[in-house]
């Protein structure tokens, strides 16, 4: 598809195992055709976050003020270039030659102007809680955490042990529609006290977007799931939890209760795949039996071959002639 | 060494001051319908309501049906394509339950697979329709005329180009490359068909295609992961005209985002509600019609003449006969008992115009409308996208009979294949059919066929539907009883 192979940063993404560019072209190659630079546009608006664009593109800006203010500067005194930049970049040995006071100060100002873009840049703003910080308190929480809290069980008020507590930051893209950008989960299991604890949002992982939501769902098997943002019954807006002290009371799952419904409600993460099994098992029972069915038509006709005659063609390729040989079917995969 | 003069020493604070307060400005948001919480509760429901559970077990024998992990395997997607898709997935939001799962490489494996279940993977593809920004640009359909977003009169290009990287649909880069938003789009109805769309009717087609005929189970898999993500995404879409913001045209309302997200603060993705089950929607020849049909019974029409954008909104739009009495209140209508709220303030010139503007009552009211609708549309596309069920049936051990279940086709090419008990499909025959209506649509013989080399056969049909719209349908028939996994009953444990 392209002639032209140029050679491009790579970073190794350890989760995925593949290596991804840092800066440059989606595709394999760097392109000239118009396909080519429609891929390039497409990889811009898709790859590097906003944030991260406006980063670059500001210290960029600054940099160059910088390498401006001295330029221009020093084209007033006879200094060259070489020389200014020497000095702005702190590598001037020569004690004959020390960097004027006024310079410095200037350079100053200007390191401060740059840290503060790239703070502002970096950090990225975090909305607003939809939550109190305790019960009562009316000061708001914190998105950022850390969360506690105890469950307990709603009929007979003793805590509950085991329980799965899972919570996901949602990061999104800071100045778009509201898409996606990371999210990051931690987990916890109650105690014998039914108490658990999660950390505060990784220092690491603030660098991120906006941090739009937090969510906090528990599950144990037998028991109705909980979300901090609605309630299982009515799907209401739940406006009860709290970021410290959170008490949460889980129902007994009724008998006549909808599995689908439970587990919709609950979402199919990734840590409640391997608790929920049980109840994935009989949520696909339930919705066989309630799923529309494709019976076939009152209207059936019972017309003979359709098939046209003297029609049938030659298989043209047959595929096991060539390729890897597979070990399992489709559902020998299922749980 | 002379320092700045004082001229010089200004530009330059002012510079500074200038990059300061650009870095921090804090640019609008652009919200529509929110992908991570309203499209996939809205798709979930949908999807729940629909066929598809049914159509899993028969087509692809999925035990679980909706609730089947299916793993996706980056090394076997289109390369050209690859990173972008995995790097989307990853960014979706795994608080809502329809992020995929990063699985275990295994060897061999350059790149870890992905899995989530059936439902997850259809989530996630409305999910992804919004993502990268500029997608939503083609999400417009003007419930007049079926068009895509346009330029308010009066904007010119260049301020468009301006607003869009102000309200962050562009980026900086793409201002630069000449690829910023211009302030218009292409239709929706278009956008489906689009080439440019990586998550369009094409790559449904094609990974449908693929998620029958690929040799390896891995291969299949992989596919029906892919037409699952496309078709999530074309719900998205029609999804979309359900916002009043898309169907009138209004790039502002839609930038203002009030209405989105207070139904994504009000819903979440779990509590949207169900599709509606008493509207009865025409019948559509194609996917496009959902959306606009040109009488009125397309998604975006039906937004469009019963619900309001505020900019859209002004006083001549009344009928004659109403009254507007005191200072303020609502209109209502037969949809809506919160259609816009009116206010009469003095202005400068001592005179009392009316002025109109939604808000929360009218928001509830809209959602609390609207929802069941876009849901019920949604379930309907979903149905189309995969009708034309069939049915294998051997009689004796010479002749496979075909059985066309729901609706009549058109003509069309069957093509058989076997697949060995190690889940390698061959291909076995094609025969050219004849249009069809439902019944026994064809006979395939068998003689030359050793039945016992295979555990299961599997057809793919392959042509245009009764109206001659392309359609791509299948079936497959366990040779092999005792292979089927019976879905054991038993309850949820109870572990204290």
């Amino acid at each position: 598809m392209c002639d032209a192979v140029l050679p491009r940063p790579m970073q190794s993404d350890k989760r995925l195992g593949f290596a991804q560019p840092v800066l440059g072209t989606s595709s394999e190659c760097l392109h000239r055709s118009a396909k080519c630079d429609k891929n390039a546009r497409h990889f811009f608006a898709t790859r590097i976050p906003r944030r991260s664009c406006s980063l670059l593109f500001l210290r960029t800006l600054a940099i160059f003020l910088e390498a401006m203010c001295l330029c221009l500067h020093n084209a007033r005194s006879g200094v060259s270039e070489n020389t200014s930049l020497t000095m702005a970049l702190g590598t001037n040995r020569d004690p004959a030659n020390p960097v004027p006071r006024y310079h410095r100060r200037r350079l100053l100002a200007l390191c401060v102007l740059v840290a503060v873009i790239g703070l502002n840049g970096c950090l990225g703003p975090v909305a607003k809680a939809p939550f109190s910080r305790r019960v009562g308190s009316g000061q708001p929480g914190s998105l950022i955490g850390p969360f506690d809290g105890q469950v307990l069980d709603q009929s007979t008020g003793s805590p509950i042990s085991s329980v799965l507590v899972i919570g996901t930051w949602t990061f999104q893209e800071n100045n778009s529609l509201s898409v996606p950008e990371s999210s990051h989960t931690a987990t916890a299991i109650t105690s014998s006290d039914g108490t658990y604890a999660l950390p505060s949002l990784p220092s690491g992982r603030q660098f991120a977007g906006l941090l739009r939501r937090f969510t906090l769902v528990a599950y144990k098997a037998g028991f109705v799931g909980y979300r901090s943002d609605l309630h299982f019954s009515d799907r209401l807006v739940r406006r009860d939890f709290v970021q410290h002290g959170n008490v949460i009371r889980l129902d007994r799952f009724p008998q006549n209760e909808s599995h689908v419904r439970h587990l919709v409600f609950l979402g199919q993460s990734a840590e409640l795949r391997s608790v929920c099994q049980t109840e994935t098992v009989a949520a696909a029972r339930e919705l066989g039996q309630s799923a529309p069915s494709l019976s076939p038509s009152p209207s059936l006709s019972t017309d003979p071959l359709a098939v046209e005659a003297g029609k049938t063609t030659e298989p043209t390729k047959d595929p096991s002639s060539d390729g890897p040989k597979n070990k399992e079917s489709p559902q020998d995969a299922a749980p | 060494m002379r320092p700045l003069n004082p001229r010089q020493k200004t530009g330059l604070v002012a510079g500074a001051v200038f990059v300061a307060a650009l870095s921090c400005w804090p640019p609008r948001a652009l919200v529509a319908y929110e992908g991570s919480t309203t499209l996939t509760g809205l798709t979930e429901q949908a999807a729940l309501k629909s066929k598809l559970h049914r159509r899993t077990l028969d087509r692809f024998a999925l035990s679980l049906g909706l609730f089947e992990p299916l793993s996706l395997d980056p090394a076997l997607l289109d390369s050209e394509h690859r990173q972008d898709l995995v790097l989307r997935l990853l960014s979706l939001d795994a608080g809502q339950g329809h992020a995929p799962w990063i699985l275990e490489r295994k060897s061999g494996q350059s790149v870890a697979p992905m899995g989530q279940t059936v439902l997850g993977w259809l989530s996630a593809g409305a999910a992804l329709e919004q993502t990268p920004t500029d997608r939503v640009r083609h999400h417009f359909v003007n419930g007049k005329n079926g068009q895509g977003l346009s330029r308010p009169a009066g904007q010119t290009s260049v301020a468009a180009v301006a607003a869009s990287v102000e309200n962050g649909i562009s980026t900086p880069r793409q201002l630069l490359s000449g690829g910023a938003m211009d302030g218009t789009g292409q239709s929706g109805l278009a956008w489906l068909d689009s080439p440019d769309n990586s998550l369009g009717s094409a790559s449904f087609a094609a990974a449908y295609e693929r998620a029958v005929t690929a040799q390896t189970p891995q291969a299949r898999e992989t596919a029906l992961v892919e037409m699952l993500l496309a078709t999530g995404a074309m719900l998205a879409v029609l999804e979309q005209t359900g916002d009043p913001a898309y169907v009138h045209n209004d790039l502002s309302t839609v930038l203002a985002g009030e209405y989105a997200a207070f139904v994504s603060e009000r819903y979440g993705r779990a509590g949207v509600p169900e599709p509606s089950q008493t509207l009865s929607l025409p019948t559509v020849e194609r996917f496009q019609d959902l959306l606009f049909d040109g009488k009125g019974g397309g998604l975006a029409e039906r937004t469009s003449s019963r619900f309001l954008s505020t900019p859209n909104f002004d006083a001549k739009q009344l009928p004659s006969a109403t009254m507007l009495v005191g200072k303020g209140g609502y209109l209502s209508t037969d949809s809506v008992r919160h259609f816009v709220r009116w206010d009469k303030t003095p202005n400068n010139a001592g005179l009392y115009p009316f002025s109109f503007r939604l808000d929360e009552r009218c928001y509830a009211d809209y959602a609390a409308s609207l929802l069941p609708e876009i849901g019920r549309f949604a379930q309907a596309g979903l149905d189309f996208l995969l009708r034309g069920d069939l049915k294998l049936s051997l009689v004796g051990e010479t002749q496979l009979h075909v059985t066309l279940l729901d609706q009549p086709l058109g003509s069309g090419v069957l093509t058989l294949f076997g697949e060995t008990p190690t889940g390698e499909r061959r291909l076995l025959t094609q025969l050219a059919t004849l249009p069809s209506r439902p019944g026994l649509m064809g006979q395939i013989p068998l003689q030359a066929i050793p039945l016992s080399g295979f555990a299961k056969f599997v057809v793919l049909w392959k042509g245009k539907d009764q109206k001659g719209q392309p359609l791509l349908t299948s079936a497959q028939l366990n040779l092999r009883k005792t292979e089927a996994e019976p879905i054991p009953a038993s309850p949820p444990e109870i572990v204290d």
